[in-house]
C-alpha cells in the first residue's frame, strides 16, 4: 500500500498547477453563478460543471504514463522495488484525490447556490459522491487505454467505452441496467435530466462505478505488466 | 553448489519492430553474459550496440523477445531483487522535488522507512556533496547536479548490485573522481558494480572485467589485463647490443625491440648470439581505445560514434 500512497502523493504534487487552476475555476464559477439566483441558472451549474470535471478526470489520467515515459522519469520509478500495478494504482489514487477535491467544490458551490436561491439541497451530497466515483472510473478507463495506446487514441477509446450506451441510443439512455454497466454514461444521463431533489439509483451508480474502476485498473495492470515501458535511446 | 551470478544473461535476443514497418531491428542477438558477485564489470560498445537494451531488460523495464536471465538469483524484473539493486539510467530524469525529499522518496519506494531511510539519505547527501543544495528543487539543478542526485537515489538503499549507465557523463572531473571512489568503495564492501560507459579511460581504471558488445552480441569478455595485453606483438628489452642492428630504439641505456609473436624466439636467440642479454619480454599493452576500435572495425560496428577516451566531448 505504501508505494501506491507514495506515487499518489507524488502525482498530486506534480499536478499542482492543474489542481490550482481547477480549484480557482470552480470557486470562481460558483461565485459567478451566485450573482444570479434563479433556479434555472443553478440547474445549469449543476448540469454543466460536473461534466467538465468528468472530462478533466479522464484527461488527468490519460497522459500520465506517457509523460513519465517520455521524460524518462518512469525508469527511476519502475527500477525500484514496486510492482507496475502499484505504479498505476498510485496514479489512480492521485487522480482520485484531485477529483475528490473537485467534486467537493462542486457540492459546496451547488449547496450554497441552492440555499441562496431557496432550492432543495436533498440529494446533492449523493450526487457529488456519484460524481466522484464516476470521475475515478473515468480516470481508470483512461489509464487502462493509455497503457497500450497513444494518449490521443486512448482518450477516444476511453470516451467511447465510458459513454457506449449513448452511441447505441442516439444520445438518449434509459436509466436501467445499461447505466449500471456504464456508470459514467448513467451519471451523465442523470445530470442532464437533473431537476433538484433526490435522484433514484445513485447508490447503484456509485457501486457500479467503484466496480468498474477496479476492473479497469486490473485489466490495465495486466496489460501494463507485459509492456516494454521504454524504448532504447540508442 | 556454485554461487549464483550477480547478473546473468542467457541467450537473450530483443527485436524492435516499428508500428507500421515490418522491418525488425535486432537490439540484442543471442546475448549471453555473466557478471560475478563482488566485481566491477565494465560494459562497452558503440552507440546502438544494445547496451542500454540489455540493462533495461535486466531491470525488467523491457522484456526479451527470447532468452532469459537472472539478477541476484531471481528472474529479470523480480520486485524483491530490484529492492537490492541500485540503478542509474542514462540521461537520468527525476521528479522535480527538493533533493533530500526526492532521495527519500526513491528510498521509500524500495521499502525503506523511518530512521534508517533518513540516515541513509543524509549519508548519500554527504557522500555526493549535495548537502548545500539538499532543500533546493531538483528541477533547478544543472545536469551534473541532477546526475549526482541520480547516483544518490541509486545508492540510498545500500544495494548489493549497482547498475550504472553512463554514471559520469555529465560530471566535472572532480565529480568523476568522486564517483570512481564511490564505485571502488562499494566494491570493497562486497557489492557488484555493472557500469556501462563511453569513457574508456575510466573503465580501464576501475573495472576488474569488461565486455565489449557490438551489434547486440558480446564480442570480447575478460579481465581488463587480459584484454589489453596483445599476444600478437612483444617488446624485448635487451642490453649489450647495437640498437641499429635490431631496428630497436635505445632508452635509458637499454635497447627496446618490438617484434611480432612468431619472431620472438629467433630475435632472442640473435641477441644472445650477438653477445647481448635479454632483460625482459613483455606483450604490448594496448589502450582500451585501441582494442575497442579494432573490435569495432572487425565486427562492422564502427561508425562515427566511437567512444571518447577521456570525456564525452
Amino acid at each position: 500500500m505504501l508505494p501506491i500512497l507514495l506515487m499518489a502523493g507524488n502525482y498530486v504534487r506534480m499536478q499542482w498547477v492543474t489542481l490550482l487552476v481547477m480549484t480557482i475555476y470552480l470557486v470562481g464559477i460558483g461565485g459567478v453563478f451566485s450573482v444570479h439566483q434563479q433556479s434555472q441558472e443553478v440547474l445549469f451549474f449543476l448540469r454543466s460543471q460536473p461534466l467538465y470535471v468528468l472530462f478533466i478526470s479522464l484527461m488527468l489520467a490519460v497522459p500520465a504514463i506517457e509523460a513519465d515515459r517520455k521524460s524518462r522519469r518512469l525508469l527511476a520509478v519502475l527500477s525500484k522495488g514496486i510492482h507496475r500495478w502499484q505504479y498505476l494504482g498510485g496514479i489512480l489514487c492521485g487522480c482520485a484525490v484531485m477529483t475528490a477535491i473537485f467534486s467537493f467544490l462542486i457540492w459546496a458551490a451547488a449547496y450554497r447556490l441552492c440555499i441562496r436561491g431557496g432550492d432543495p439541497t436533498q440529494g446533492l451530497g449523493l450526487l457529488a459522491a456519484a460524481l466522484f466515483t464516476c470521475c475515478v472510473a473515468a480516470s481508470s478507463a483512461g489509464l487502462l487505454y493509455s497503457t497500450f495506446l497513444h494518449p490521443l487514441v486512448a482518450t477516444g477509446a476511453a470516451t467511447i467505452t465510458l459513454i457506449l450506451p449513448f452511441a447505441f441510443a442516439g444520445g438518449k439512455t434509459d436509466a436501467g441496467s445499461a447505466n449500471l454497466l456504464f456508470p459514467v454514461a448513467g451519471l451523465v444521463d442523470t445530470l442532464v435530466r437533473y431537476d433538484f431533489g433526490t435522484v433514484d439509483g445513485l447508490w447503484a451508480l456509485i457501486v457500479s462505478a467503484t466496480v468498474a474502476t477496479i476492473i479497469f485498473w486490473m485489466i490495465g495492470a495486466a496489460i501494463f505488466a507485459r509492456r516494454d515501458v521504454t524504448i532504447s535511446p540508442e | 553448489m556454485p554461487e549464483t551470478a550477480a547478473l546473468e544473461f542467457h541467450d537473450v535476443s530483443k527485436q524492435y519492430r516499428g508500428f507500421f514497418r515490418s522491418e525488425r531491428v535486432k537490439a540484442l542477438d543471442h546475448f549471453s553474459l555473466r557478471v560475478e558477485r563482488g566485481e566491477i564489470f565494465g560494459f562497452l560498445g558503440p552507440n546502438g550496440a544494445g547496451k542500454t537494451t540489455a540493462i533495461h531488460i535486466a531491470m525488467g523495464l523491457m522484456f526479451p523477445t527470447s532468452g532469459k536471465g537472472q539478477m541476484l538469483g531471481a528472474p529479470f524484473g523480480d520486485v524483491a531483487a530490484r529492492r537490492r539493486v541500485g540503478f542509474l539510467g542514462e540521461n537520468v530524469a527525476l521528479f522535480h522535488r527538493r533533493a533530500a525529499k526526492l532521495i527519500e522518496f526513491y528510498g521509500a519506494l524500495n521499502g525503506m522507512h523511518g530512521a534508517q531511510l533518513r540516515r541513509q539519505t543524509l549519508e548519500m547527501l554527504k557522500e555526493l556533496e549535495l548537502m548545500a543544495v539538499a532543500n533546493r528543487n531538483v528541477g533547478k539543478f544543472s545536469r551534473g547536479m541532477v546526475q549526482r542526485v541520480g547516483l544518490a537515489q541509486a545508492l540510498v538503499n545500500n544495494p548489493d548490485l549497482l547498475i550504472l549507465d553512463e554514471p559520469t557523463s555529465a560530471l566535472d572531473p572532480i565529480g568523476r573522481v568522486r564517483v570512481r571512489e564511490i564505485i571502488r568503495h562499494a566494491r570493497e564492501e562486497g557489492k557488484t558494480i555493472f557500469v556501462s560507459s563511453h569513457l574508456l579511460s575510466e573503465i580501464e581504471q576501475i573495472c576488474d572485467r569488461l565486455a565489449i558488445v557490438i551489434k547486440g552480441r558480446v564480442v570480447r569478455v575478460g579481465t581488463t589485463r587480459e584484454l589489453l595485453e596483445s599476444q600478437d606483438r612483444f617488446v624485448i628489452t635487451a642490453t649489450g647490443i647495437d640498437a641499429l642492428m635490431f631496428e630497436g630504439s635505445r632508452q635509458n641505456g637499454h635497447v627496446q625491440i618490438t617484434v611480432a609473436a612468431p619472431q620472438q624466439r629467433s630475435t632472442i636467440e640473435k641477441i644472445w648470439l650477438a653477445g647481448g642479454a635479454v632483460i625482459s619480454v613483455h606483450p604490448i599493452r594496448r589502450t582500451l581505445e585501441d582494442l575497442f576500435v579494432e573490435l569495432a572495425h572487425q565486427n562492422g560496428g564502427s561508425r562515427s560514434e566511437a567512444p571518447n577516451k577521456k570525456d564525452g566531448a
